[in-house]
């Protein structure tokens, strides 16, 4: 109640703050933007990202953004970054990004740092609600459950864009560098909380992967194509009997996403299909007589397609449908204990409104099918056990944002 | 007066030659004007589309590209249909997103042809957009191609 209370309070407050206030500042070459979001999340049933059945203000994001152009090549940047959507976040600070960028012409450039992930068309942009029609982007895609490790990475990246005549022109980023760890992140309490454990540690590994973006001849048509492999340990402490149980090796082996995106006027559609393979070896620390589970192989799918239109300059409507598959080998549920918890199948209707130049209000309503990848059972409530879990469920979700 | 074929005819080809002159007409109301510093004297209209997307950031000696936009809604709207391809809030959005992912500091406004004149000419490497009646010896126009 009181995180509920001081979020509306805080929003509330930078309103009141800012509300004269329609500019990015500028002192002495440093540039500064920013923008707070406010969100609420109800569902009839089931909890989803939060803890969503009955309704939670647990959903919100506040950053600020520096950016300095050193000389005609060197720019710094960075993002301080606070966000919170259920046990994610907690509104600790962090850095979303924080690079310095080099470039040398339109062909080539390299950051150095902690550089957002270019995965699929948006994930760069993810935390920045403003940008876009929907709350939310195609789970199915862009899985909320590994944020830490699809967000941004420590490291290098090199990109450009190479022009390619009457065919118009390639852009491209390769990185190598290493993920994100957050103990408190859902991926690991939602481990924790699942094998009985008292808490557990997150190592991360190498990342590395590219995304190329071809933009044709053709106004506004685009493809991409991402790859994106890490690797990382998770030990889960103080299991029952069993000192703890240690996921080694576990690697997103690899993550690709293929992309399309058609822009005409102010119709944006587009379609992404994502596939990944997470190896993960299992055993049950060095010190117990219980043999190990050994190396298991998952293979996931999802894909969404989406189409927004500015109808004038207050009102933007979207819609989308999206499927995931935790399994693609049992797609049908074959060997869940509760079948439909194989998928999730999303109708989305979105409507975004621009009161002004730098508030934004959306409204968004969620028709779902089935319970793939859903917060464990006890990570919020009991809406989740197998018991009380729905099949058909929905979820309205409320978001406004000011930036600047 | 009787009408004839021929007249008929040469309506006809009045009407067909104002259409195509049309775009041509409407092209020349928009100058792209540059710092007195920028060594270009002429622009393909997709380098245009480059520069004003944030992706390429530097002229060819190397000097550092500042956009400067026109916060008018006519020369804009019309600026971008025909050569970025976007809308207004399509382009802002895009900007916010370059600025939002550290890709780019955003660029600068200027409220009025007045004070984006006087901003091109004392910003090196400066480029920006105008109603080409209102260009002035302050900038330099350069030709596109």
């Amino acid at each position: 109640m009181i995180s509920k209370n001081l979020s509306i309070f805080t929003f509330g407050f930078f309103l009141l703050l800012f509300q004269h206030v329609c500019y990015a500042y500028e002192f002495n070459g440093l540039n500064i933007n920013g923008f707070i979001s406010q969100g609420y999340l109800h569902t009839n049933h089931n909890d989803y990202l939060a803890d969503t059945k009955g309704g939670t203000f647990d959903f919100n994001e506040l950053g600020l953004n520096l950016g300095y152009q050193a000389s005609d090549s060197i720019r710094l940047g960075a993002q301080i970054l606070s966000r919170n959507l259920g046990v994610d976040g907690n509104n600790k600070l962090t850095f979303g990004y924080a690079y310095g960028d080099y470039n040398l012409n339109r062909y080539l450039g390299v950051r150095l740092g902690k550089v957002r992930i270019p995965y699929g068309l948006y994930n760069q942009s993810r935390d920045v609600d403003m940008l876009r029609t929907s709350v939310f982007l195609p789970n199915a895609v862009y899985h909320d459950e590994f944020y830490t490790f699809f967000s941004a990475f420590y490291g290098v990246s090199i990109y450009g864009e190479l022009p390619l005549g009457n065919v118009g022109s390639m852009e491209y980023e390769v990185y190598k560098g290493k993920s994100e760890e957050d103990d408190e992140s859902r991926l690991v309490k939602n481990n924790v909380i699942s094998l009985g454990g008292e808490n557990g540690d997150l190592t991360a590994g190498d990342a590395y992967g590219g995304v190329l973006r071809w933009n044709t001849p053709i106004n506004g048509l685009r493809f991409g194509y991402s790859y994106f492999y890490i690797d990382a340990k998770l030990v889960i402490d103080n299991v029952n009997i069993i000192e703890s149980v240690v996921f080694d090796k576990v690697k997103l082996n690899p993550i690709q996403v293929l992309s399309a995106e058609f822009t005409w006027g102010d119709l944006v559609l587009a379609s992404e299909f994502m596939r990944f393979r997470q190896d993960a070896y299992i055993d049950f620390s060095d010190n117990t007589f219980v043999p190990d589970i050994g190396t298991v192989i998952t293979n996931s799918e999802g894909w969404y397609v989406s189409a927004s239109y500015r109808y004038n300059e207050l009102i933007e409507f979207g819609a989308g449908y999206s499927e995931f598959y935790e399994n693609i080998d049992k797609k049908n549920g074959s060997n869940y204990a509760v079948d439909f918890r194989a998928w999730r199948k999303d109708i989305t209707l979105s409507t975004r409104f621009d009161i002004t130049d730098n508030w934004v209000v959306k409204a968004e309503y969620h028709i779902m099918d089935g319970a793939g990848w859903l917060p464990t059972p006890g990570l919020y409530s009991d809406a989740n056990s197998d018991e009380n879990i729905k099949q058909k469920w929905n979820m309205i979700a409320l978001k406004t944002t000011f930036s600047f | 007066m009787k009408i004839t074929k021929q007249h008929k005819l040469l309506v006809y080809l009045l009407l067909v030659s104002c259409l195509l002159l049309l775009p041509f007409t409407v092209r020349a109301r928009v100058s792209i004007i540059v710092n007195h510093d920028v060594a270009e004297s002429s622009i393909s209209s997709s380098d245009i589309k480059s520069i004003f997307t944030n992706k390429l950031p530097k002229w060819d000696d190397g000097k550092k590209i500042n956009i400067i936009i026109l916060t008018d809604r006519e020369p804009t709207e019309y600026f971008l249909k025909q050569y970025i391809h976007k809308s207004l809030s399509q382009f802002k959005t895009y900007w916010l997103k370059q600025v939002f992912t550290g890709k780019a500091i955003m660029f600068k406004s200027a409220r009025s042809p007045e004070e984006l004149l006087e901003m091109v000419n004392s910003t090196s490497g400066g480029i920006g957009f105008i109603d080409s009646k209102k260009v002035d010896k302050r900038v330099k126009v350069i030709k596109v191609n």
